[in-house]
């Protein structure tokens, strides 16, 4: 029953290009019981980085909640971006029931600062979100190609 | 521990086995048209970048069946759609090793980050554009069908194993699944086809927005014979969309999903739910769990098809041994799910009803956390075959094995999970005593089957008699019937697959220096319960949550079963010891009344050990073990300096520093708390409680097939 294959893929031609793993429904997932959090991840990055940008989605937000704060071992500290458009002193990133959000440049985001070690492409590592009604959330973030 | 090319071991273990047992001047009762199969080891649930793995076909498979001496292979990955093509080789010695590199060859510069805009073009993406020009997603469909599928037949044929593919459907009003159609796939001759798997995804995954079906409009149909639900399918894309892909309706149409299954491909397919108590109890309203009610329908549905769940998951290096906080139970107990390591729980629940329900584990494979795809370290995920392995009891007489034998041998139920390597052989059986009436006092009694089932179980085959049933299988017995369990299995000798030598933290508590690669069967509990039947859709029990006590809720008692208990406890003081590494051991039964069933669990924790297990034996919550601190450095004095450590793979430096040692966590963790789980033998007893999901074994045919 095993034998050779007939079936040979042919290869595009087009010049190497790496992409970036765009999340998908399904993959990579985090459940609170107040919403779920979709595929956190950011881009390769050099240990000793002053920045590296992280996002995520946040899907099926049952209740009302706030994204307070973020700490990772990997960086000596996690800043929360605000989105653009908040208030001026508005604390944290605001999440509305029966909505989703993605957490990207315009809606706000996290930030490592000082990043501990060299962040490899497919790798993850851990981060814990901090959410106003539902406490510490721990995820990994994925690391994907630049 | 010699965990790898197990089938090439037979003859020593035999030998070994057999030079103490005498064997020889036993007759073997094994009928002679009987094929006694074989355990075979494997996976079907794991990742690649054509979902959200890190690696490529190629070198999954590589480390799978090569690395890890796995004997068989099933290819998940999301349903849905992804923008990467995994079956562009990680490096040219992947392509080399894959045995496959002139049909697959490395392509410089490429590799399984590439995206198929990038690699194939996006005019070779089929069905409904998703996804950017630039960067094009591809649905997982067509990608099982084009690509992943002529890849694993072709590694299938390099490397003589039988590598299928299967997806883990992302379930409409619940979390996820795992379902391969064994139809098309791995032909004698070749030429084979994923197809049927590939129309399933497209069907019932809520993660699937293509209305193509299958590029052309016209090859794939979900619309199941009969069901009032085909009213409902969406008339381009012959499927149920839109709010059927969430809460209730979602769980109709994943229950369509399954009597798809079950109407075209009864004998050649499997659902069995992933990680079932991760994403928390069912939400009427959302995308979460499962509760009884659920797997309860599935089985009733298609009961050759949906017999079984995940209740060990992977992920088993990750910082929560798997689950989080919110799931029930608050999370992994001793690596398995709360609905599996709960004596009296929802999986017994499910037992006591006499369903042919069985549990499975899978490495659920990704990436290693925050180390590279070769360290043997890892925060996230252990390899197929290196830590999560299920045995299945595979029947293809004389010939190779095949898909069939696999998804056969799962649904009839003979077959266990293993963490680490902690056993690597088991005979269990149950067979009537044959002495009543001759027996006295305490102790077992004859023992006429006792070195028939070990022979079977150093050779690593079943065990035909028509006096005894195996895991999956139903003893029919008289009331008053004397009954004996025989137990037979190996702790293999050596080291396991495990990268760390210093002594295992959580023994060490106990004053116990065992180091953490040389685990060392404590204990094995027989378990039991009684069988009261099939519980009816329109009884109240029928359905009901068991959230273990999140949110202040305990379980419904839809879902426990009170009867289940540990009957007894087998350890050093009580089992025989044999050369090799084998345990044996016994239990009569007496006087039996009642229909009931009968499984195994073992550890190399024993009871008592603080934040691993309470004074019972039971499993404690995972999470516990973070307060357990171990010291690297008093084993090796370099761990001291932070430098130093961190390329020290024994200093475990990726851990959580925490009172001037480490955190136990990650894979430390997991390699320190190890168990076992058989499936359950069932007992019916004539006149008692009928045990309906199982038929009595046939010799002829050697398969126990559930008709309920």
């Amino acid at each position: 029953m095993l034998r050779t294959s007939r079936h040979p893929i042919t290869h595009g031609l087009l010049a190497a290009v790496l992409t970036v793993f765009s999340g998908t429904l399904g993959a990579h997932e985090y459940y609170s019981g107040r919403f779920t959090i979709i595929h956190p991840w950011a881009v390769t990055a050099p240990a000793g980085a002053e920045t590296a940008d992280v996002f995520m989605k946040l899907v099926e937000i049952s209740e009302d909640d706030r994204l307070v704060s973020a700490q990772s071992s990997v960086a000596e500290a996690v800043e929360l971006i605000p989105p653009g458009s908040a208030p001026e002193g508005e604390i944290g990133i605001p999440m509305t029931a029966g909505t989703n959000l993605s957490l990207n440049a315009r809606n706000g985001h996290l930030r490592l600062h000082n990043v501990r070690m060299d962040l490899h492409t497919g790798n993850q590592y851990p981060m814990t979100l901090v959410f106003d009604r539902a406490g510490p959330v721990d995820v990994d973030f994925v690391i994907e190609p630049d | 521990m010699k965990s790898r090319f197990a089938l090439r071991e037979i003859n020593a273990a035999a030998a070994a086995v057999f030079s103490v047992a005498a064997v020889a001047a036993i007759p073997v009762t094994v009928q002679a048209n009987a094929d006694t199969g074989r355990y075979v080891v494997g996976d079907f649930h794991n990742h690649t970048t054509c979902s959200d793995g890190q690696i490529s076909v190629q070198r999954l498979v590589n480390k799978s069946v090569d690395t890890y001496g796995l004997d068989w292979f099933a290819m998940t990955g999301h349903g849905g759609s992804g923008n990467r093509n995994c079956i562009l080789a990680d490096d040219a010695q992947t392509a080399l090793d894959s045995g496959v590199a002139d049909q697959f060859p490395f392509v410089d510069g490429q590799g399984p980050q590439t995206s198929w805009t990038a690699s194939i073009g996006n005019d070779a993406i089929k069905g409904d554009p998703s996804g950017p020009e630039g960067n094009r997603r591809m649905w997982r469909w067509q990608s099982i069908e084009e690509f992943q599928y002529p890849l694993l037949e072709a590694m299938s044929e390099a490397k003589q194993k039988p590598l299928f593919v299967a997806v883990e459907q992302v379930v409409p009003g619940h979390e996820h699944n795992n379902t391969s159609v064994i139809d098309g796939q791995l032909p004698e001759g070749g030429g084979g086809n994923g197809t049927k798997t590939a129309e399933f995804e497209y069907c019932f995954d809520r993660g699937s927005g293509d209305l193509s079906r299958g590029g052309d409009g016209a090859r794939f149909d979900c619309a199941v014979p009969g069901s009032e639900l085909n009213a409902m399918l969406d008339t381009r894309g012959r499927k149920l969309v839109g709010a059927f892909n969430s809460g209730e309706l979602g769980h109709q149409k994943a229950l369509e999903g399954v009597k798809w299954l079950g109407t075209f491909h009864p004998q050649t397919s499997f659902f069995v739910p992933a990680h079932v108590e991760r994403a928390g109890v069912f939400n009427p309203n959302g995308n979460n769990g499962w509760n009884i009610e659920h797997l309860r329908n599935f089985n009733n549905a298609a009961p050759t098809v949906a017999f079984g769940m995940e209740g060990g998951p992977g992920h088993q290096a990750s910082s929560t041994r798997s689950y989080r906080v919110n799931s029930p139970g608050g999370g992994t107990f001793g690596g398995a799910g709360y609905y599996t390591a709960k004596v009296g729980g929802l999986w017994d629940a499910l037992l006591g009803e006499g369903r042919n329900f069985w549990i499975f584990n899978n490495s659920d494979y990704h990436n290693r956390g925050m180390f590279g795809p070769e360290d043997p370290r890892s925060t996230n995920d252990q390899y197929p075959g290196e830590f999560n392995k299920s045995y299945v009891l595979a029947r293809s007489g004389n010939g190779p094995l095949t898909p069939q034998a696999i998804v056969d041998g799962m649904r009839s139920g003979n077959s266990y999970y293993v963490n680490g390597d902690l056993i690597d052989r088991l005979g269990y059986v149950v067979c009537k005593a044959n002495d009543k009436g001759q027996h006295k006092g305490d102790s077992v009694g004859s023992l006429k089957y006792k070195n028939e089932v070990a022979k079977a179980a150093a050779a690593g085959t079943g065990v035909f008699n028509d006096d005894c049933a195996q895991q999956g299988e139903k003893l029919m017995v008289a009331p008053g019937d004397d009954l004996v369990v025989y137990m037979i299995m190996r702790d293999p000798e050596g080291p396991n697959l495990a990268p760390y030598t210093f002594p295992n933290p959580s023994l060490q508590q106990i004053d116990v220096t065992i180091p953490l690669n040389t685990p060392v069967l404590d204990h094995v509990d027989l378990i039991g319960g009684r069988v009261t039947g099939y519980v009816s859709p329109e009884d109240p029990l029928y359905a009901g949550a068991a959230p273990g006590g999140l949110g202040g809720e305990e379980d419904s008692p839809a879902a426990v079963n009170p009867s289940t208990a540990v009957i007894t406890t087998f350890n050093a003081d009580n089992w025989k010891s044999l050369p090799g590494g084998w345990k044996q051991m016994f239990y009569r039964i007496k006087d039996v009344q009642e229909s009931q069933y009968l499984r195994l669990r073992g550890t190399n924790m024993p009871a008592g050990v603080p934040n691993e297990t309470d004074a019972d034996g039971n499993p404690l919550l995972d999470l516990l073990a973070d307060n357990i601190t171990f010291y690297p450095a008093e084993f090796d004095p370099r761990c001291s300096d932070a430098e130093e450590a961190a390329s020290i793979i024994n200093c475990a430096a990726h851990l959580q520093a925490q009172d001037g040692g480490r955190r136990l966590n990650n894979d430390v963790e997991a390699w320190t708390d190890l168990w076992f789980y058989s499936n359950p033998v069932y007992i019916e007893v004539e006149g008692s409680v009928p045990v309906e999901g199982v038929e009595p074994r046939n010799n002829a045919s050697g398969v126990a097939v559930a008709t309920r």
